[in-house]
């Protein structure tokens, strides 16, 4: 009975570090194709996976929105919400656009905890409905791990068909230098704009699949603290590669999971995981600047 | 005597070679030009000549002593001096700080000593000496750069275009100044400059340089005459 | 669509905190001509490309190419008009192979847009094929077939040179500016650029040259444009220019013997 309960736990465990895997994959995936491919910074895909997740949470609380279309419509708010903060940016230099998502990522935060009258402010908003796919219910962990594993499946698929595909090859041309890229015929602010928008589109969608997942959406898992942990697992597993993100992600997911078995959990959870992750990128930089399997340095110096 | 002597040198960066066998010397108390059109190599030839560059090939032999690249500290020792490209002086030290810099490696009492020799050949700088040299005008910066290769009292001195980017009357205070070193030192000058009528007036000879060969040679008065040979060097 | 390729250029002005670097700067260029711009360094002559390029805004003047005024469109709109041009400091996308610089080039490409990026790729699978096999032999026009798999980081600085020669013929421009295209190059090299050189102005392109080397220029360009502190010297054929008794003076400059210390 005891070892059964165990077990039950431990598999129950299991799977909850897998789904939460499963949706830093797609984040971490989704900022590597602006990041790592076309070389623009983002500091805003936790406002982007807060987008996600409210829309979705709002759309199933309020409207009753079966799953499927909440799930496309977070999608499409993410795109709109990254060509509203890459459209006017896009023309400029680099750092300004980085400014500009920066600015969106704080402008966010405070519209969650403020508009108290949609979001639940600080409060949040409880009982988002389980998913609901024609009939079927991701009623345990498992069915929630299938459902997460072919979101990210599909979100991978995306990722590797825009990799090597001419509009791909676009991207990383921007990427190293963008003045030949336009005189070689190519809208630069255009392909910017519309990765950005693929990129936020995929990031809402992790947010609409967290917020079924734990049934509770509030502003605190959104935040810059978000954008950042999204920024070092890119830089972790390596810019550039399909597999980077998820190495990355699984990386900076599992090891303070790791560090609980070691006594560290609890309270100090969060603040360790900060040092661990500030430790990660400065380790990186310094050891081995292209990531684990990356295939050049941001920023441009080669190791 | 002789203090520069290049001898059939080949040099380049990169995989790119620059200079294919240039053969030129320079004596003291002589003040030699090299001019020609851009690519030519002038500035790969002064840097080699105070050794900033491996040789491919060829030699360069500094008061008859074959040269290794130098660091700044063996040059200034051996007595080479070299004002390069562009004014450049160090813009948060005052213009004293900056003279006192070009000495660093005289003993104190000498340096004291010799910067008073080089105030009196620049006395414009006297008044100037609390001055940050970076809110200088671009001809008194060159004045200032000049001033500075000149204290280790060098026996051979090297100019990088020192006419580069100044208005005609800083240009003539500058050659006034060479012409001044020419009359009063027996330094041995060698300058790289892309006015050619400005350089000529001032030198005792002239070497002309073309895709990084020597396309003419001889003394400064019948070169400026030669238009012919001046034609062919640039163009 | 391309325009009638007719370029012409009329008092170009352009400043950089106070340096003056096109000082009313005109000129024509005609289907088919190899046109040469020499002169010495800071007369304004990479100033001038980025200006048709679009990479910089003239303080004044006009840029007509046919009936279009280009000064009203951006970089990579006037490279689709049939604009293109190369780099002083060689420029290649390092990261990406030598086939697939120029498979970059290639105008009107399917599969550049997300949605045919990602929907069926056969939309662009064939497209793909075609354009890898005419990239293919560009580069073989330049003695690169050997390269062409290799990162463009890797080639040497004259295949590089070739490298961006052969994206300028894949944008299939009618106007294409080079910057000190022999600079650097072997003779071998400088027989093959020329002759790709003659092969645009047999097909009515047009070739605007920057470069140092005088007799060089002289060789290959129709004519020539001598320029100093930003405007045009001289004019005319290559032999015109050099017997111009201006064209000399520049070089020689004057003697400041009216300054005093």
């Amino acid at each position: 009975m005891i070892s059964d309960l165990l077990g039950s736990a431990l598999l129950a465990y299991a799977a909850h570090v897998a789904i939460m895997c499963g949706i830093y994959i797609i984040l971490a995936a989704s900022l590597n194709l602006l990041l790592g491919y076309t070389g623009v910074l983002s500091v805003a895909h936790g406002a982007f996976y807060g987008v996600g997740a409210y829309v979705a949470a709002l759309l199933m609380l309020r409207a009753h929105w079966p799953f499927l279309a909440a799930l496309v419509a977070s999608a499409a708010a993410g795109a709109l919400a990254g060509a509203a903060v890459a459209g006017p940016a896009a023309r400029l230099r680099g750092d300004y656009l980085a400014i500009a998502t920066l600015s969106f990522q704080v402008l966010l935060f405070d519209l969650a905890n403020n508009l108290t009258e949609y979001t639940g402010g600080p409060m949040g908003l409880p009982g988002v409905p389980t998913p609901e796919v024609g009939g079927w219910i991701a009623a345990s962990k498992l069915d929630y791990v299938l459902l997460i594993a072919s979101v990210c499946g599909l979100c991978l698929w995306c990722a590797a068909r825009v990799a090597s595909s001419p509009f791909g090859r676009v991207l990383r041309a921007i990427r190293e230098d963008e003045v030949l890229a336009s005189v070689a015929g190519k809208d630069v602010a255009g392909a910017k704009l519309r990765v950005f928008a693929l990129s936020s589109a995929m990031a809402s969608l992790a947010g609409a699949m967290y917020a079924s997942y734990v049934s509770f959406v509030d502003p605190t898992g959104f935040g810059v603290n978000e954008s950042i942990l999204m920024v070092s697992m890119v830089v972790l597993g390596g810019a550039g590669r399909l597999f980077g993100p998820v190495l990355g992600a699984c990386v900076l997911v599992v090891l303070p999971e790791v560090l609980r078995f070691f006594g560290v959990g609890g309270a100090a959870a969060a603040n360790v995981r900060q040092m661990l992750y500030g430790a990660a990128l400065v380790a990186f930089m310094l050891w081995r600047p292209q990531g684990l399997v990356g295939d050049h340095v941001l920023g441009g110096r080669q190791p | 005597m002789i203090m520069l002597e290049i001898d059939h040198l080949e040099a380049g960066y990169g995989g790119k070679q620059v200079l294919f066998g240039v053969t030129i010397s320079v004596s003291r108390g002589e003040t030699v030009a090299v001019i020609g059109p851009n690519g030519a190599g002038k500035s790969t030839l002064l840097k080699a000549a105070c050794g900033l560059l491996p040789t491919l090939g060829g030699n360069v032999r500094i008061d008859g002593i074959g040269s290794r690249p130098l660091g700044p500290t063996e040059a200034l020792d051996s007595g080479v001096s070299l004002l390069p490209q562009g004014r450049r002086v160090f813009a948060p030290l005052t213009v004293l700080e900056n003279l006192q810099v070009g000495g660093f490696r005289l003993p104190t009492m000498i340096r004291a000593e010799r910067l008073d020799e080089v105030l009196t050949m620049f006395p414009s700088l006297r008044s100037k000496l609390g001055t940050s040299a970076g809110k200088l005008s671009g001809g008194e910066q060159q004045m200032v750069a000049f001033a500075r290769a000149l204290m280790a009292r060098p026996r051979l001195l090297l100019l990088d275009e020192p006419l580069l980017g100044l208005a005609p009357l800083a240009a003539g205070q500058v050659l006034a100044k060479v012409r001044e070193i020419r009359e009063r030192t027996a330094a041995a000058v060698l300058i790289v400059e892309h006015r050619v009528r400005a350089v000529l007036g001032i030198s005792d000879r002239v070497y002309g340089l073309r895709l990084g060969r020597v396309g003419l040679a001889g003394r400064a008065e019948e070169v400026l005459q030669d238009e012919d040979g001046l034609r062919r060097l640039f163009l | 669509m391309k325009a009638d390729p007719w370029l012409r250029a009329h008092g170009l002005r352009k400043s950089f905190s106070g340096v003056t670097a096109l000082a009313g700067f005109s000129c024509s260029l005609a289907p088919g001509e190899i046109l040469g711009l020499v002169g010495p360094n800071g007369a304004g002559k990479t100033t001038f490309f980025d200006v048709v390029t679009g990479i910089v805004a003239p303080d004044a003047g006009s840029l007509v190419f046919g009936d279009v005024d280009l000064l009203r469109l951006s970089p990579h709109r006037r490279s689709r008009l049939g604009i293109a041009r190369t780099f002083q400091e060689v420029r290649v996308i390092g990261g990406l192979t030598a086939v697939e610089n120029v498979v970059l080039h290639f105008h009107g490409q399917k599969g550049e847009r997300v949605t045919e990026a990602i929907a069926p790729r056969r939309r662009y699978l064939a497209q793909e094929a075609s354009l890898v096999a005419k990239g293919m032999e560009l580069l073989e026009r330049l003695g690169l077939t050997h390269k062409s798999s290799a990162p463009a980081r890797d080639l040497s600085y004259g295949e590089q040179k070739r490298l961006s020669l052969a994206c300028c013929l894949a944008t299939e421009a009618t106007v294409i500016l080079l910057d000190e295209p022999l600079a650097g190059l072997t003779p071998a090299v400088i027989e093959t650029v020329t002759g790709v050189l003659q092969l645009l102005r047999e097909e009515h392109s047009s070739v605007i040259l920057v470069e140092h080397d005088f007799s060089a220029a002289s060789r290959l360009c129709d004519r020539l444009l001598f320029m100093d502190a930003g405007a045009v010297v001289a004019e005319g054929t290559p032999e015109e220019v050099r017997s111009d008794p201006r064209v000399i003076e520049v070089y020689l400059g004057s003697s400041f013997d009216h300054a005093r210390d």
